[in-house]
């Protein structure tokens, strides 16, 4: 191309344009505010403004007593509210030194696969309606219904749960609720199927994911990524498997990683640490929780038979009303399914906390944002985004 | 019986004037009728894969009926007015055939009169044009898009006899005008004064632009097929009815240009060139995505929305009629019998032999052709429902890296094809040659028709195929139920 | 050239794959749309006449069985919103009785810990969810139909009034006990020691004039 007169130069200058997307977003993710600039199709930057959903949960924390505290929990991250209830329990019981019964670790397990499920549904779903397919996203709703109906049964509501306590669960679970869980077990594994060949298995829907957004494994270790981001490039961490809590040392499952490249692995056609890889860890983790949760209704029915008032069938610990927990500080995490959710409670001896501080799997994903999607075309940032897992209460608390 | 020409008193300009706006009007209403009606379907359709009830206001038993029975009610009233009561009495005469039609349609009933209020409602909006904005091509643009979609259909075969015209060269007259969307979009997308407007209407135009060649592509191989360029004798020529035709030796589905080996491998070629021109998915970049707005029509709001609505709407049910001319033997039935059934003569026009039809055939042929465009126009709805949306590089390079390529190959195979049957002609004899195409068709349409019956009746997933093999073995076991 | 056909060959498979799953969904809907339908027709009532099933345990809007209440406020404390307030007062028979229990709808939320540390079960959580409605017969807002619903409350302000009177009450008391306290031990420092001499006033420091700043 030559250079014309300088009045043609003039006029042929180009400039990069700055757009906000969001936090009015068609791709549903929450309030996430990114300040792209683009260079028409091409991004330079994505930077991240979060904080439109910023609660001051941690601040609330500091005048309410343990108890009280649990249900805000619940909306910290409330597609798996029962993991982050279990991570704060698990807290709190470390600096009070209190030990839940054998009975309530199962329940917790069961809760927490049934909501590991419902929330990789909810993921997937909303990836896949990003790219274009809004038919999975509903079809996974759909699935989730079912689990969020095995969820009122045993505590009465569909989304914020409350069910787990310090010391054990709130509830016993209703006669007949094992056998809906096998039910709801054998009514899924087919549906993965078909919601795999649906989506899954499409080859314009592994196009648009295969060779975007790469993370390798060292920049996921390095940028603090955790779960499904971190196992999608290949490192193998799982909290449930390396240092397990509650009752996952007893569970046989495997814990899926991704194999981007790899011919014999199930994304041949991309690269290790992109978001199909990410995208299938998802899909391969529902297949798991529902090999757990069979798991756990099995030794749930053992449990079943011990008489009533030995201390391994008990749902609840004995917990004083007024619960004073010692000074000390506590750091105690939680594989949740966007990764590690972990409470760090600092405690002065009272019956409220100090300072609770929350750690996300979200935020770390939030904040590798920018580097991630540095050179990628717009609609790639929304298929990072949709990979990652992003939801924003997580993000801001 | 006086003619409508000696009704005019010989006129001879009225009467062109009238000959030509009369169907043009009853054509454009009608698909415009369907197009709103689409709209309807493509969210029952959509609800009904996604396992949802879909648009369930707006019934016709409960809404328009209550309305009725509303009116019927009032005429009934003591001091009635008499327009009350004449309107009473209309709705006791409206109200039988609404329920009738309620019952009928059963669940797919509620929602259907959306499209009607939809329309009211876009109509009584505020016209805002940005105060930047180019005003008059602003209020052109829409127009455009609507004209070009439009003008299309005057070329459309809908039956033997009905038809707008019949130009001899039928089918480029509609690659040329369904080209002239292009300036409308950009017109849009110009006028709109918005820089996302402007980079979705440049975007999309790319998309149109660069799927009018693998149209383009389909539509030469159809004329090398059937040596016409007129919609209504390539129509004549798939049909195959000639005067030395008996009752079941021409005349069958298997005689469309589909069943053709080359053309099946085309046909999907065009139909997915068609959903791009239509930019539906899995090319919707501009309406779904575009940097995350609406695209070139982002700027438009009330009726001049509509209009770039229902120019989709109707672009999806022009390009199917063309897809159905061109490859599913536009309106003949497929069934020998019946085609023989209805035929009343013959006729010369331009020189060649043309089958005229009673009134009952060309009836009969009319709704063929409806059906097979209205299929057409459902599996754009079901491949929307199914499919994800490409990237725009993607798109791109799926037009001209792939399309484009295998449209070659398939013009130059039925080129060669033709040589090859010169030749075999002057050997076997054309007769012979012509019964062996008949037969081979034969024998692939029903291949194809026998596999993807069975294709979509095997089991969906490996679990159902296990169920399925569990309970043919019990039914084995325990033996046939007492 | 491998890759072309790769690629066509996976592109037809993968879409003929994905028609089918929704295909099936499609004529699973028609043929059989009581098992296929998971959504509900929305009629408008909010009632439960439209098919929908709730559990037992269904967390709805709190109910009260004042017969049960013992007004031990125990859901007052627990609560973490203070959506609760209980006033009580003693009966004839030196019981407690629950005087006021108010109820804020729109600060509650749902979390059920009230319903556990009720020691009678007095509290309970019922089967109703709705509070919407398209408008209020008496023109105002939502705080009308609280009432309407047999739930009144304290406005915030109120709360703030009725904790600050009592704290005065407190301190008041308190500054009593302890004036009572002070005279009680001034005067048996009276009694103790009478000819106590009064104190030298304390000399002041004046400070000099200092002449405003030029």
């Amino acid at each position: 191309m030559t250079a014309g007169t300088r009045e043609e130069q003039r006029l042929a200058h180009t400039e990069e344009m700055v757009l906000s997307m969001g936090p009015h977003h068609p791709s549903t993710h929450g309030v996430l505010r990114l300040e792209v600039t683009s260079d028409g199709e091409v991004v330079a930057s994505a930077r991240p403004d979060v904080g439109y959903l910023h609660r001051g949960i941690e601040k609330i924390g500091e005048f309410l007593d343990y108890r009280q505290f649990m249900p805000y929990t619940d909306r910290v991250d409330y597609l798996c509210a029962m993991n982050s209830n279990h991570a704060y329990a698990l807290a709190v019981e470390k600096l009070a030194g209190i030990k839940p019964p054998l009975r309530a670790e199962l329940l917790r397990v069961l809760v927490d696969e049934l909501n590991r499920i419902s929330s990789h549904l909810i993921c997937i779903g909303a990836l896949a309606m990003d790219m274009g397919a809004y038919t999975p996203f509903l079809h996974g709703i759909c699935h989730r219904e079912l689990v969020n109906d095995l969820f009122e049964e045993v505590c009465g509501a569909r989304l914020t749960y409350n069910y787990v306590t310090i010391g054990g669960v709130a509830y016993d679970i209703p006669q007949g609720f094992i056998a809906k869980c096998d039910e709801f077990a054998v009514y899924m594994q087919p549906k993965m199927s078909e919601f795999n060949q649906l989506i899954t298995a499409n080859s314009i829907f592994e196009q648009r994911l295969c060779h975007v957004g790469v993370i390798s494994p060292e920049q996921a270790i390095n940028w603090g990524l955790v779960g499904p981001n971190l196992r999608g490039s290949g490192v193998c961490w799982d909290i449930r498997k390396h240092e397990p809590y509650s009752v996952y040392d007893k569970l046989q499952f495997e814990v899926p990683v991704g194999d981007g490249g790899d011919p014999k692995g199930s994304n041949p056609r991309g690269v290790l640490g992109d978001s199909y890889d990410r995208y299938l860890v998802r899909v391969k983790e529902i297949n798991e929780s529902v090999k757990i949760v069979k798991q756990v209704c099995a030794l749930l029915r053992e449990n079943d038979k011990l008489p009533a008032d030995s201390p391994d069938r008990q749902y609840q610990a004995k917990v004083p009303a007024r619960l004073k927990v010692k000074r000390g500080e506590v750091y105690c995490r939680c594989e949740n399914p966007r990764g590690e959710t972990g409470y760090y409670i600092v405690s002065d001896g009272t019956e409220k906390p100090l300072r609770i501080k929350i750690r996300t799997g979200s935020f770390s994903a939030v904040n590798c944002f920018e580097d991630v999607t540095r050179g990628l075309l717009i609609g790639d940032v929304v298929a990072v985004i949709g990979s990652f897992d992003i939801v924003l209460p997580e993000v801001d608390r | 019986m006086p003619t409508i020409y000696d009704l005019l008193g010989g006129n001879s300009a009225l009467y062109t004037v009238i000959a030509v706006a009369v169907p043009c009007l009853i054509v454009t209403v009608v698909v415009l009728t369907v197009a709103g009606i689409s709209t309807y379907l493509e969210r029952k359709v959509a609800a009904d894969i996604q396992r949802r009830i879909g648009p369930n206001q707006c019934n016709v038993g409960p809404f328009l009926g209550e309305f009725v029975r509303t009116m019927v009610r009032n005429g009934a009233a003591p001091r009635a007015t008499g327009l009350a009561r004449a309107m009473a009495s209309a709705g006791k005469a409206v109200l039988p055939p609404l329920d009738w039609l309620d019952k009928v349609l059963g669940r797919w009933a509620p929602g259907l009169l959306i499209f009607m209020a939809d329309g009211l409602k876009l109509i009584l909006k505020e016209d805002i044009i940005s105060d930047a904005a180019d005003k008059r091509l602003f209020r052109i643009a829409p127009y455009i898009v609507l004209a070009s979609a439009f003008g299309a259909l005057a070329v459309v075969p809908f039956s033997d006899a009905w038809y707008v015209a019949d130009f001899n060269i039928g089918i480029f007259y509609v690659a040329a005008i369904t080209s002239l969307e292009v300036l409308g979009i950009l017109m849009a997308g110009w006028a709109s004064n918005n820089k996302w407007a402007l980079l979705g209407g440049m975007r999309s135009a790319a998309q149109i632009v660069s799927y009018e060649v693998p149209v383009g592509l389909a539509i030469a191989t159809a004329i090398l097929m059937t040596g016409t360029m007129s919609m209504q004798g390539m129509t004549c020529e798939q049909l195959g009815i000639t005067r030395d035709s008996t009752w079941l030796s021409d005349g069958w589905f298997w005689q469309w240009n589909i069943f053709h080996p080359a053309m099946f491998i085309l046909a999907p070629v065009y139909f997915l060139a068609a959903l791009a021109e239509c930019n539906r998915t899995p090319f919707d970049i501009p309406e779904a995505e575009s940097e995350l707005v609406s695209g070139y029509h982002v700027e438009y709001s009330g009726m001049r929305f509509a209009l770039f609505f229902m120019a989709e709407y109707a672009m999806m049910c022009v390009t199917s009629a063309i897809a159905v001319t061109l490859f599913l033997g536009g309106w003949s039935t497929g069934i020998a019998p019946l085609e023989h059934l209805g035929l009343a003569g013959f006729e010369v026009r331009a020189g060649v032999q043309v089958p005229v039809f009673h009134w009952y055939g060309t009836l009969l042929h009319l709704l063929f052709f409806a059906a097979k465009t209205y299929g057409l126009v459902l599996l754009m709805m079901w491949i929307r429902w199914t499919l994800p949306r490409f990237r725009v590089d993607q798109m791109m390079a799926l037009c001209w890296k792939k399309l484009i390529p295998i449209g070659l190959f398939c013009l130059l195979a039925v080129a060669a094809w033709m040589i090859l049957r010169m030749v075999l002609a002057r050997q076997i004899g054309e007769a012979l040659l012509d019964r062996i195409t008949f037969w081979g068709r034969a024998a692939f349409a029903c291949g194809v028709a026998g596999w993807l019956l069975w294709y979509f009746s095997r089991p969906l997933t490996p679990e159902e195929e296990a169920q399925r093999e569990m309970v043919a073995r019990a039914s084995v076991e325990s033996g046939p139920a007492l | 050239m491998f890759q072309f056909f790769q690629d066509v060959y996976l592109g037809v498979k993968t879409f003929m794959a994905g028609m089918k799953v929704t295909g099936v969904y499609f004529k699973n809907a028609n043929l059989n749309p009581k098992e296929t339908i998971t959504t509900i027709a929305y009629d408008g009532t909010q009632s439960l006449a439209q098919g929908v099933r709730l559990a037992e345990r269904f967390r709805g809007h709190l109910q009260l069985d004042a017969a049960r209440c013992v007004a031990c406020k125990a859901c007052m404390k627990v609560c973490p919103v203070d959506a609760i307030w209980v006033d009580a007062e003693r009966t004839e028979a030196g019981k407690f009785r629950v005087s006021r229990f108010d109820i804020d709808q729109l600060k509650c939320m749902y979390c059920g810990l009230c319903t556990r540390v009720c020691p009678t079960g007095g509290l309970t959580m019922g089967k109703v969810w709705w509070g919407a409605t398209f408008h209020t017969d008496d023109g105002t807002n939502m705080h009308g139909q609280l009432r309407r619903l047999g739930l009144g409350y304290y406005t915030d302000e109120q709360k703030i009034e009725i904790e600050r009177k009592r704290q005065e009450a407190a301190e008041a008391k308190k500054a009593a006990a302890a004036a009572a306290a002070k005279k009680k031990a001034e005067e048996a420092a009276a009694q103790a020691a009478p000819a106590a001499p009064p104190a030298a006033p304390a000399a002041t420091d004046k400070k000099p004039d200092t002449p405003p700043a030029a």
